[in-house]
């Protein structure tokens, strides 16, 4: 079974658990698709590290990455209520309203609020959980109606 | 939010403690009831009490193996794994513990024990294991755990009730090893360390009271509740044995322990449900995710 997108740009950031990533590189060995998969994130990552530090785009990235950058921007401020909501969802599901109430600060971001459910969920009901409940929060939560918007 | 069913039943894991620790309980209440109504016109014989012996010792079977499902949940070097590896090892020396003293206990005709020897040594190393042995290595697990629970910011001030009742078990401990009959040293390191439980039990409390009523926070308030009525279990035996010596009071002896075990039993079943729950919800397509936008080009599966 070929890992997910999500799993696969975690492998190539090393924010895996041990087990898990040595279970993930096993299975590069032999998949050419997934080797492809990580090529392209490995890529897109450096394209989007370039466009940061202000060095000029490589050859081959779409014209209209600031656009897509700006995109994401607007995502990221469209989606964090409801990143919000559902982390404090998640939080009072496991734990209950209390702990909710006391990671969700009024001044807290919405990737904050979530490093700090991944952190939580993980220190108490492991890295599998933490990791599927983090998958849930973000489920459906997509961008591509917001990049095509803005898309020249 | 989706689920998928659990087929392994783990989630239902507490129902299943709380049903079978209620079902134990009033099949005591009705077995004694017919005993005292019945008693006066029937001769009925008393339990040796080895039956409520090994129903607590299979309470800590589910107790163990639950444990060790809880910390295989976690990563190595995960702060909790620790705790719950001494939790389990706590566990597993109540088993031990249970069983060898029912081995050395059993007055039956064909128990090669009997004519051992050793069975001396045998019943005093089962009081150690399932005393002392199992008590400090339950300690040392909630400390670990409350060393995380603190990290984390679930810690608050017990409140005076919390501290009043903590006394009164703590006097009770050091009053019974003043007693002649609790002299010797493995109830003393018991007592001793009963004590420490019930501190740690009171901050495990305070601390689930913070997070809410979450499996989390269920599994810790269970650790509280198990030490409690150990605790209080200590104290009825005290009672019943000073003051309450005949029928039908004694009778409780055969109770008292169980519902202690069913909540050390119900702490780990809380979080492997939990675990269970979270991971067993229907794993979304790739392409519903977020990073899907940073990744167009990616090439069909």
């Amino acid at each position: 079974m070929h890992p997910e997108t999500a799993t696969l740009v975690a492998f190539s950031d090393a924010e895996l658990a041990p087990g898990r990533s040595q279970r993930i590189a096993r299975h590069l060995q032999n998949c050419s698709k997934c080797q492809a998969a990580l090529e392209c994130i490995s890529k897109e990552k450096r394209d989007f590290s370039a466009l940061a530090d202000g060095l000029p785009p490589a050859a081959g990235v779409p014209r209209g990455l600031a656009a897509v950058l700006q995109a994401i921007a607007g995502w990221r401020q469209a989606a964090a209520p409801e990143l919000r909501s559902r982390a404090r969802a998640q939080i009072e599901i496991y734990f209950g309203c209390g702990a909710a109430s006391m990671l969700e600060r009024p001044d807290i971001r919405a990737d904050e609020l979530l490093a700090k459910t991944l952190a939580l969920m993980a220190a108490f009901l492991g890295q599998d959980a933490a990791e599927a409940a983090v998958e849930d929060i973000l489920r459906g939560l997509d961008c591509a109606a917001l990049t095509a918007e803005v898309s020249p | 939010m989706t689920r998928t069913e659990d087929w392994s039943g783990l989630e239902s894991a507490p129902r299943w403690i709380i049903m079978a620790t209620g079902t134990y309980l009033l099949l005591g209440l009705f077995a004694l009831y017919v005993w005292s109504t019945a008693e006066p016109a029937l001769s009925i014989q008393a339990p040796s009490g080895g039956a409520e012996g090994l129903s607590v010792v299979g309470m800590a079977v589910a107790q163990a193996w639950l444990c060790l499902l809880a910390f295989r949940c976690f990563e190595p070097g995960a702060p909790l794994r620790r705790a719950w590896f001494l939790m389990m090892l706590s566990a597993a020396a109540h088993v031990a513990g249970g069983l060898l003293g029912q081995a050395s206990e059993t007055a039956w005709l064909l128990n090669p024990l009997l004519a051992s020897a050793r069975i001396g040594q045998l019943h005093r190393a089962a009081l150690i294991l399932a005393g002392p042995v199992q008590m400090a290595l339950l300690a040392a697990g909630l400390l670990a755990a409350l060393r995380v629970l603190g990290k984390f910011g679930f810690r608050a001030r017990p409140k005076a009730i919390g501290w009043a009742a903590a006394g009164i078990v703590i006097l009770f401990a050091l009053y019974r090893c003043g007693e002649a009959a609790a002299g010797s040293g493995i109830f003393l390191v018991r007592d001793a360390i009963l004590c420490v439980l019930v501190l740690e039990a009171l901050l495990l409390w305070q601390s689930a009271a913070c997070m809410g009523r979450g499996p989390v926070a269920k599994c810790w308030r269970a650790f509280a509740l198990g030490i409690f009525f150990t605790g209080f279990g200590e104290a009825a035996l005290w009672a019943i044995a000073r003051y309450f010596p005949g029928w039908p009071v004694a009778a409780l002896e055969w109770y008292v322990w169980f519902p202690a075990a069913a909540f050390f039993a119900l702490a780990p079943a809380h979080l492997v449900a939990a675990v269970r729950s979270a991971t067993g919800r229907v794993t979304s397509p790739s392409d519903e995710l977020p990073v899907r936008a940073f990744t167009p080009a990616l090439p069909a599966r």
